[in-house]
């Protein structure tokens, strides 16, 4: 049995005579928490839409747990939160998430119960008789996230989940994925903020219509870390120095310094610069 | 399947819970309004023409208005992808959508009934009311394929809300819905019968008088229906 949540081998996309998509090759482990990175228009929301069948692939393939995602049943082992999806607005928390459950078969009263349960576990419990319409961004995100999870999925796919949420609400936002994974579930999120990849992710895949880069955060810092940012705390400059030259560099130095290895936002910009 | 789209269809029923008041209010008022205000102009058999005009614009033009817009609000606001992903076939999501949109249509326009019936502008015998329902029916599954097809061709919302308007709209004061089909003139008789709401206004209208004459209309209506419905499954519909 394949160890993979998620499998994409080779897959391209077109549209018209823009290529959204080369060649692309990523998989997702079960248990493991996997961010897409790239710029707008890389191809991740076209890479996520096929993993739920919106889209299909022109050449290539796609596995989701072992099977082609257009096979209903899996989509039913799946938490999908599509990039820019609004949960029902003239429904109530509690009607989005029980009906999320509802749709894809489970019966009333335990779509009932399986509802008041996650939007327990996901902090949603006194909001859960609001109308979605009159919640704040990052309380409808949840929402969102608690309809893709009502089920317990296997495998979740968050399209920029954290998009226009205030950095508390991303906080925030972070545990609850944090608790997702530590439940054994294998995720998949696509994001542009490079600290949350950083902080939640087992491996991060850098696109841009192909894979750049692949690896751990560590990993891509150190593979792409040919230099070391000095602060000379007492002059309040800034230098980049080589990474064989730093330890001469500092010793030259008089007073407080700072070394600092290149965020993980820095080697992406480096990766993007050099596609 | 069943339990799934009937969840959906119950879905649908509580989103509409949250405009209940407004909805009944304009449900109830207007038809009362509109029967009062324009049966002080309109008199003698032309009233026939007024009150099926009135069931025309609640049924026909909820399918090619309401449903169509519900779609593309639908998939402005990613609940198609959601649907999608939540393994609801699109095509299962849009008919629950517009049986639903339908139901409460179809049961505007018995108030408009209701309400003329009840000012005694009109009497209805039994038949008249079963071929009126017939009618009704067929109009709803007419204006709703035309609806769809719409929304499955136009995806961007906003060109999507003016196409609408002006086929709902625009195209059916054109078509002979408030005055007999006999008044077109020959060089608009194509466009008129290419006018969906033709159809559905003739055959409501002429239920309304007992004449089973309705029934070829409804076939027509039918037929109409039946082949954009085609038209539609062959497009397909794309979130």
């Amino acid at each position: 049995m394949s160890p993979n949540a998620i499998e994409v081998v080779g897959l391209s996309k077109s549209y018209g005579k823009v290529v959204a998509l080369e060649d692309v090759s990523l998989e997702v482990r079960k248990g493991e928490l996997v961010s897409l990175l790239g710029p707008n228009g890389a191809g991740k929301t076209t890479l996520v839409r096929h993993l739920y069948c919106e889209l299909r692939p022109e050449k290539g393939f796609v596995r989701v747990l072992g099977v082609d995602p257009c096979d209903r049943e899996v989509r039913l082992r799946m938490g999908v939160t599509p990039q820019e999806a609004q949960p029902y607005g003239d429904l109530t928390v509690f009607d989005n998430v029980y009906y999320a459950a509802r749709v894809r078969g489970v019966p009333r009263d335990k779509a009932r119960e399986m509802a008041l349960e996650t939007i327990r576990r996901l902090g949603l419990w006194e909001h859960r008789n609001r109308y979605v319409m009159d919640l704040s961004g990052g309380l409808r995100r949840r929402t969102l996230v608690a309809m893709a999870v009502v089920h317990s999925p296997e495998v979740l796919v968050l399209d920029e989940p954290t998009t226009g949420l205030d950095p508390m609400g991303r906080r925030e936002f972070w545990d609850v994925l944090r608790q997702l994974k530590g439940e054994g579930r294998a995720i998949l999120l696509t994001t542009h903020y490079m600290e949350e990849a950083e902080a939640l992710s087992d491996r991060v895949y850098f696109i841009n219509r192909k894979v750049l880069a692949e690896g751990t955060p560590a990993e891509l810092r150190k593979r792409f870390a040919f230099y070391y940012e000095v602060i000379d705390l007492e002059e309040g400059k800034v230098y980049k120095v080589r990474d064989d030259e730093v330890k001469e560099f500092v010793a030259k130095l008089r007073g407080k310094f700072e070394v600092r290895a290149p965020s993980l936002e820095e080697v992406y910009l480096e990766v993007m610069k050099g596609a | 399947m069943l339990r799934e789209l009937t969840s959906l269809a119950e879905m649908f029923f509580k989103e509409a819970k949250a405009w209940l008041a407004a909805s009944l209010f304009f449900a109830v008022m207007l038809p009362i309004a509109f029967v009062f205000g324009f049966s002080y102009i309109v008199r003698g058999p032309a009233i026939y023409y007024l009150i099926s005009g009135m069931m025309v614009f609640d049924v026909a033009v909820t399918g090619m208005l309401v449903v169509p817009n519900s779609i593309g609000w639908d998939r402005e606001d990613g609940r198609l992808s959601l649907m999608i992903s939540m393994g609801v076939p699109l095509w299962a999501y849009a008919l629950t959508s517009t049986l639903v949109n339908n139901l409460f249509a179809i049961g505007s326009g018995l108030l408009v009934l209701g309400v003329a019936v009840a000012m005694r502008y009109l009497a209805v015998s039994l038949s008249g009311l079963a071929m009126l329902t017939l009618a009704l029916l067929a109009s709803s599954f007419q204006g709703s394929m035309v609806g769809l097809l719409i929304a499955s061709r136009i995806r961007n919302l906003r060109v999507l809300q003016q196409v609408t308007q002006i086929v709902a709209f625009g195209f059916s004061f054109f078509a002979p819905v408030y005055f007999p089909l006999s008044v077109v003139p020959r060089y608009l008789l194509p466009l008129a019968m290419l006018e969906p709401t033709t159809y559905a206004a003739q055959a409501i209208r002429l239920s309304l008088r007992g004449s089973p004459a309705s029934l070829v209309w409804d076939l027509g209506t039918v037929v109409y229906g039946a082949v954009i419905a085609a038209i539609v499954g062959r497009l397909g519909l794309k979130a």
